[in-house]
């Protein structure tokens, strides 16, 4: 006989879920349609899974590997770790507000307008058309210049009977045109931009006449179930049941934003004609159903042209033929993302020399202009979304975007996302903390707490720089920086200078050739500039204009889905980009040993 | 010099000639194979017993000698096909047979065209096309790339590749040394265009090349046949050596144009393949593979490529079926081939058991050898004395084709014989005698 | 501080330091040349296994070769007369307008180097009388097939025929007989149902056809009929010169028909230059079907322009093709396997590719039947004798290559 399920009340939202004794707290807590924060993808190594189980002994806890472990004040006050502990008893549980993800907003770059529509999904007037100086049916698509259309014989049959005045949806691309439905009147057409990324998922519902964003959706990958990092997707991708497992989690997210978006419009999912995505390179393998275990060595050759299937095989929301098209990827790390992120830039058109820096989990830099372009990758961590750092958190309400460090009194003033107490630190709070701790004096120019510096504490493990006081934050402990921290923010912002440094270098480009820098992303829409300079992330580029492109890949698919000569000129800056492997390149150790430090400040 | 003369027919090949076979004379047959060249060189391409020769033309009109190599006509399959599909044309291409005139009309060779761009899919779409047929194949794919990757897989086969132009000659001229396999070369509506690609080509040592003027349909294709009609006579009449190759004609251009109808685009696509047979090309490249379709444009290649000098005929004489007795109706009829040929299927099919006298019309047809008066009532008696029918049946009833009805009083008189008219096509043989035979008294 | 003023500054101190060393190590050294230049003396190395090269291979170009293209032009002393068929008020008839044909000057649309004299013609049968037809060759006319004047009103409205051939095959002795006069007044009403020039067919019995002819031309006298046809058959039945007489007195035309053999024609043409007028002879060559001698009649023509245009007068005619021949062609008509379609896609594309090759070999004027075959024949002529050539739209010349196309057969 089964046992009978076990319940558990999951607050604040006050929903109860059924539970089979031993699973896992995780999954019920996403089970009752709570986004909680996972980083490490479940494995017990990030700590941000933390909530707080009534009565102590409803869960078993396992064995707790890596150093995010909670502290002995945290297990005092009730808290387990949602993925290292499964239920055996009906119980009550609590998820702390620092481990609820609230959604975060897209960005929107300005350079949505300016784009001509000129989409591959367009309308025609069908015309049938018998007559006795010829045999067969004709049947032409009035005002249509392209090659044959292909269509299947069950619609061509149809169209021959009861066609004429008609109108098709056509996709016309390099590789041909196609008759995709056939309707009586002529009506809007839609298409559905994507950002395919490792964390977040957002789309925006396009109409396809006039250019104009109808709808947007955001959703979690799913696939951060299976592995936060994309190297553990990869591993996951080795078999054909992972892959479709993993195929599957992005699927339902793209659903997820298409359901969104098409609610928000006021329209039917089934009148996207056409679906665009920007994704890295594993993000877009995965989604194309590809292995991606290939993209796990480094060195792996990559097929630079648009990938295209019908959205069928994703099971979308959307008619099965729609086309789904992913912007090409230059290399295993500089994906379709980053192309779509030099679209929206505009790298490829300018005559001007532009740096373009998308500083995500991975951080890539493109340089170049029309004539040219190279572009790399460098591991600079998630450090600058907030991300291994104890204190770090996304940009959202309750994260530390600004800090000053008064140099002579060592008080530190801070801003809040949202204001109130903070919880944490986001990505530009924390490139602002580094910045100041060095003009303080809390640092060293090699990024090292100095002891007996003003703030600077012993910590649990080594010294830590209290940020906030346990009095002043949201969870009523310290917002600290730790050694540890500060040692990641070093290697990352070396990694990202190093990288930027080798590319100058090499193309011999003195920084202030350069005129524009384009910084995509959350980095590039609240960080400080002078912090991102004054830390030594970047160099200084004194000629250059900065412009926040913001989810420059969404904006990136948005173009190439709403003009093909977007879209061509995507496949071509893929095509003749070149890509710099730092990881070979003997210049880089170089670079990023001399990039592990933090510059001077300008006296003037 | 009788060896000469058949030599200058072409009815005999330079390689009959042993003593020329010999070493001290290798000048001597150098020079001979130079003038005994055709101004339009042979370029073979395939291997084994299914390979094809393409071009090696004498002159410009069929009449003024003969056309050789007949036009070879290939079915177009592409890469983004799936498989199964892929192999169901090529296939169905390969097998289509249409018996005429005791030969078998079909396919020579199959045109695999990139659509893909993708090397990887090129060359396995060669593969799946040389394991489902024999034919020779033509590669098609303006990226030296891809057709690298399907001549990996066609390594041994010699394919035709299409094309080098003047961006890509070189890559393609490096394959065509490499894989040693003739080349087409194209520039679309650009005669010194093609002479520049030959000339240079040439002096990479390459020979076997294949001319693409370009075919564009519809209003273009008096743009297309002034180009072919240009390369020909340039080779022919103005010894244009750079213009000496065989041509290629794309009516699967009918395919690419705006109408989406493939019955209309089949029947356009073999209007044109006639106009191109026509004028002067030796290879043809075909999307439609209905039976409809092809049939004109196989018959109509049969045809032209006949030798005019010789009407294709069958010998004179008499002809038995079945078991005939002394009561066995008698017929006539021309002894054009297809005449020939399609009154004995006739016969054979409605199992008749007759005597068929072959008159000969100096190869022409019922219809025309009326007309031209070679079918008269004079040569019906002549025929009937010749083949001894008489001491073969008891009764004196010949029965004429319909379509020489106007003979029969004539013919009558002519040969004494009761004359019955017959239908007009044999294959009504059949209930025609069923009701008519044997005759009612006079 | 530019470089020359840093030497200035720096300069003594780093003689003086450079002075009390007695080595100098750089390190991390770098530096840039413009351009260097290296001199290998001659004879400074030696081959290296001491062979001579070989023989130079020639240089393979690098570079297109340069060619042109310069088209010939022929000339040629002969030219084919003009034959005007239908008169108008004006000259003499009733019909609507006069059509011309012949004229060329060149073999037809070959070098495309000048332009086309007089378009090439579709004439339209009618039928006096139901013959056998197949069915796909009678359905566009069923309604009208008893009634040739009807037929003529319905080929010049409805499928915009612009000359009408009545086939008086009721006349044949062996069909019904009907006499000259019935024959004569079915082309009166024809010549009153439509406004079209006319093309008179006969039965081909080469007595009764030169009495049939004789009526006719007079009582349409003016009206410049093409009589269809006069033979050497009826020079030796002593009747041709009666038919002849007829046309040449009554303003009409000549069709000299004879079997696939020039020497005929050019007899024929030689005894009826006799009686009438060159400009009002029309040949027939004989036109077989496709697969049945087509190309008998293809390389007749194409000989007999030729020599035309070289001079030969009695063939500088224009030329007719009955391409409704065609159906005679079982495949035409045949029921066959469904891959070969039926005969309503078969019998026009026999028709069609018939005349066409004819079109190609110089043919001036068609009988034809089938609407389909019809338009395509006109699509063909439309498309080959625009002048000036259009011009071929960029780029897209070799689409077949690399286009989808639409994936089906």
């Amino acid at each position: 006989m089964t046992p009978p399920p076990l319940r558990l009340l999951v607050e604040p939202s006050g929903q109860v879920v059924d539970a089979e004794p031993g699973e896992r707290l995780l999954d019920l807590v996403r089970r009752a349609g709570i986004e909680i924060e996972s980083i490490c993808g479940g494995v017990g190594e990030c700590g941000k899974c933390r909530v707080i189980v009534t009565p102590r002994d409803a869960v078993e806890e396992m064995t707790v590997p890596g150093r995010h472990g909670l502290s002995t004040a945290d297990r005092a006050q009730g808290y387990v770790l949602a993925c290292r502990s499964r239920l055996v008893r009906d119980a009550v549980l609590m998820v702390p507000v620092e481990s609820r993800i609230l959604a975060p907003k897209i960005l929107f770059p300005a350079l949505v307008e300016g784009v001509e529509p000129e989409p591959a999904v367009r309308i025609y007037p069908v015309t049938v058309e018998a007559d006795p100086f010829s045999i067969g049916t004709s049947v032409r698509l009035d005002g249509y210049r392209g090659v044959r259309p292909r269509v299947g014989p069950g619609v061509l049959a149809c169209l021959q009977r009861v066609g004429n005045g008609c109108h098709a949806v056509i996709h016309e691309e390099e590789e041909g045109t196609r008759i995709l439905r056939v309707v009586p009147e002529p009506e809007p057409l839609y298409g559905l931009a994507v950002d395919l990324g490792t964390t977040t998922v957002a789309g925006a519902l396009v109409d396809l006449g006039s250019g104009r964003v109808v709808g947007t959706g955001v959703a979690l990958n799913r696939q951060i179930t299976w592995g936060e990092e994309l190297l553990t997707r990869c591993a996951v991708g080795r078999t054909p049941t992972g892959r479709q497992t993993l195929r599957t989690a992005a699927a339902e997210s793209i659903s997820l934003v298409i359901r969104s978006a098409a609610r928000e419009a006021g329209i039917s999912p089934d009148r996207i004609d056409e679906v665009v995505i920007a994704g890295n390179t594993v993000m877009t393998w995965i989604a194309a159903g590809r292995d991606p275990s290939p993209l796990e060595l480094v060195d792996a050759p990559i097929d630079r042209r648009m990938i295209g299937f019908d959205a069928g095989e994703l099971d979308l929301p959307v008619r099965p033929g729609t086309p789904v098209r992913c912007l090409p990827a230059i290399s295993r790390f500089v994906g379709g993302d980053v192309v779509g992120d030099m679209l929206t830039a505009g790298i490829c058109s300018s005559e001007e020399l532009s740096l373009l820096a998308d500083l995500g989990t991975n951080g890539e830099i493109v340089l170049g202009c029309r004539e040219w372009r190279a572009c790399t990758s460098c591991a600079s961590g998630p450090a600058f979304e907030g991300g291994g750092i104890s204190c770090g958190m996304r940009a959202m309400a309750g994260a530390i975007e600004r800090v000053r460090i008064d140099p002579s009194s060592g008080a530190v003033e801070y801003d809040v996302i949202g204001g109130g107490r903070p919880r944490g630190c986001c990505g530009s709070g924390l490139i602002d903390a580094a910045c100041a701790m060095y003009r303080a004096g809390v640092l060293d120019f090699s990024g090292r707490l100095i002891e007996g510096a003003p703030g600077v504490q012993p910590g649990e493990e080594g010294h830590e720089f209290v940020l906030v006081p346990p009095t002043e934050s949201a969870t009523g402990r310290a917002i600290t920086i730790s050694e540890q921290d500060m040692a990641y923010l070093m290697d990352s912002k070396a990694a990202v200078l190093g990288a930027v440094t080798v590319l100058l270098d090499r193309y011999r480009i003195r920084t202030d050739q350069i005129r524009h820098l384009h910084l995509a992303g959350a980095f590039g829409a609240f960080v400080d500039l002078g912090s991102v300079f004054g830390f030594g992330i970047l160099p200084e580029l004194p000629n250059a204009a900065v412009h926040g492109i913001g989810n420059g890949s969404l904006s990136g698919a948005y173009a190439a889905l709403l003009s093909r000569s977007r879209r061509r000129e995507a496949i071509e800056c893929a095509a003749s980009t070149v890509y710099i492997d730092l990881l070979v390149d003997p210049a880089f150790m170089d670079a990023y040993t001399a990039a592990l430090r933090i510059p001077e400040p300008d006296p003037r | 010099m009788a060896f000469a003369t058949r030599l200058v027919n072409r009815e005999l090949a330079l390689e009959a000639c042993t003593p020329l076979a010999h070493p001290e004379n290798a000048e001597a047959l150098a020079a001979l194979e130079a003038l005994l060249a055709p101004p339009v060189r042979a370029v073979r391409f395939g291997t084994g017993d299914r390979q094809v020769t393409i071009g090696g033309k004498y002159v410009v009109s069929r009449h003024e000698f003969t056309y050789h190599n007949p036009t070879a006509c290939a079915i177009a399959v592409d890469d983004a096909s799936p498989r199964e599909v892929l192999q169901d044309r090529v296939r169905s291409a390969a097998r289509f047979s249409y018996n005429y005139i005791g030969r078998d009309l079909g396919i020579d060779a199959i045109a695999v065209r990139s659509t893909t761009g993708d090397p990887a899919r090129f060359r396995e779409a060669v593969e799946t096309v040389q394991q489902a047929c024999g034919l020779p194949l033509l590669l098609c794919s303006p990226d030296p790339a891809v057709l690298r990757a399907g001549l990996e897989a066609a390594r041994d086969r010699r394919p035709l590749i299409h094309a080098a132009d003047r961006t890509n000659w070189r890559e393609m001229g490096g394959l065509a040394i490499e894989f040693g396999c003739p080349l087409v070369v194209s520039a679309p509506d650009d005669l010194a265009g093609l002479r520049s690609l030959t000339r240079t080509l040439g002096a990479w040592g390459i020979q076997d090349l294949v001319l693409d003027p370009g075919t564009f349909p519809g209003t273009g294709l008096a743009r297309t046949l002034r180009n072919f009609a240009r390369c020909r006579h340039a080779a022919i009449r103005g010894d244009d050596e750079l213009l000496g190759f065989p041509l290629l004609g794309a009516p699967i251009a009918a395919f690419a144009g705006e109408e989406i109808d493939p019955v209309r685009c089949a029947f356009d696509e073999a209007i044109m393949a006639s106009a191109l047979l026509s004028r002067y090309a030796d290879l043809l490249v075909l999307q439609g593979t209905a039976g409809w379709s092809l049939l004109p444009t196989l018959f109509w290649r049969f045809n032209l490529y006949t030798d005019p000098r010789k009407p294709v005929a069958v010998e004179a004489g008499l002809r038995e079926f079945g078991s005939p007795d002394r009561n066995a109706p008698v017929l006539i009829t021309a002894n054009y081939a297809l005449t020939y040929f399609t009154v004995e299927s006739d016969i054979k099919a409605a199992n008749l058991s007759c005597y068929l006298v072959v008159a000969d019309t100096g190869g022409l047809s019922v219809e025309s050898a009326v007309a031209g008066r070679y079918f008269s009532a004079a040569g019906i008696a002549e025929a009937l004395a010749a083949s001894g029918i008489a001491d073969r049946v008891d009764h004196r009833v010949l029965v004429i084709p319909g379509l020489a009805a106007r003979l029969s009083g004539e013919a009558a008189e002519a040969t004494g014989w009761r004359v019955l008219v017959g239908p007009k096509d044999s294959s009504g043989l059949g209930p025609f005698l069923k009701e008519h035979w044997p005759p009612r008294p006079a | 501080m530019n470089g020359r003023d840093l030497v200035d500054a720096l300069g003594p101190e780093l003689l003086a330091l450079l002075r009390s060393a007695g080595r100098i190590e750089l390190e991390r050294f770098c530096l840039e040349l413009d351009e260097l230049e290296l001199r290998i003396p001659l004879g400074a190395f030696a081959p290296a296994n001491g062979r001579v090269p070989a023989t130079p291979v020639p240089e393979r170009p690098d570079q297109l070769l340069p060619a042109e293209y310069v088209p010939e032009r022929y000339t040629y002393p002969g030219r084919i007369r003009e034959v005007v068929l239908g008169a108008t008020r004006r000259d003499g008839g009733s019909r609507g307008r006069s059509l011309t044909i012949g004229g060329a000057e060149a073999p037809a649309f070959s070098l495309f180097d000048r332009p086309v004299v007089n378009l090439p013609v579709i004439a339209m049968d009618v039928f006096d009388t139901r013959v056998p037809m197949p069915k796909a060759l009678r359905a566009p006319f069923e309604e009208v097939r008893d009634d040739p004047a009807e037929w003529a009103r319905l080929n010049v409205s409805r499928y915009g025929a612009k000359v009408i051939t009545v086939h008086l095959l009721s006349t044949d002795p062996l069909i019904r007989n009907a006499s000259p006069r019935d024959a004569a007044a079915t082309v009166e009403s024809v010549l009153q149902a439509v406004d079209v020039p006319l093309i008179i067919g006969g039965c081909g019995d080469p007595r009764k056809d030169a009495d049939v002819f004789a009526e006719v031309a007079a009582m349409a006298a003016g009206e410049r009929l093409l009589l269809n046809s006069v033979t050497l058959e009826m020079a030796t039945a002593k009747t041709l010169e009666k038919v002849a007489r007829a046309a040449s007195e009554h303003g009409h035309n000549l069709l000299a028909f004879t079997g696939l053999e020039l020497n005929d024609a050019k007899e024929l043409n030689r005894r009826l230059y006799e009686y009438i007028p060159p400009d009002r002879i029309v040949m027939d060559l004989t036109t077989v079907a496709l697969g049945y001698g087509l190309e008998y009649s293809f390389s007749i023509h194409e000989r007999a322009r030729h020599a035309a245009l070289m001079g030969d007068a009695e063939l500088q005619h224009p030329t007719i093709s009955g391409s409704t021949n065609a159906w005679a062609a079982r495949e035409a008509w045949m029921p066959m396997a469904p891959t070969y379609g039926g005969p309503e896609l078969r019998g026009p594309l026999w028709e069609a590719a018939t005349a066409l090759s004819l079109l190609l070999a110089g043919v001036d004027i068609f009988m034809m039947s089938h609407p389909a075959a019809i338009g395509a024949l006109r699509r063909m002529i439309s498309a080959l004798c625009a002048w000036p050539l259009e011009e071929v739209p960029e780029g897209h010349a070799n689409d077949w290559v690399t286009a989808p196309l639409g994936g089906d057969a």
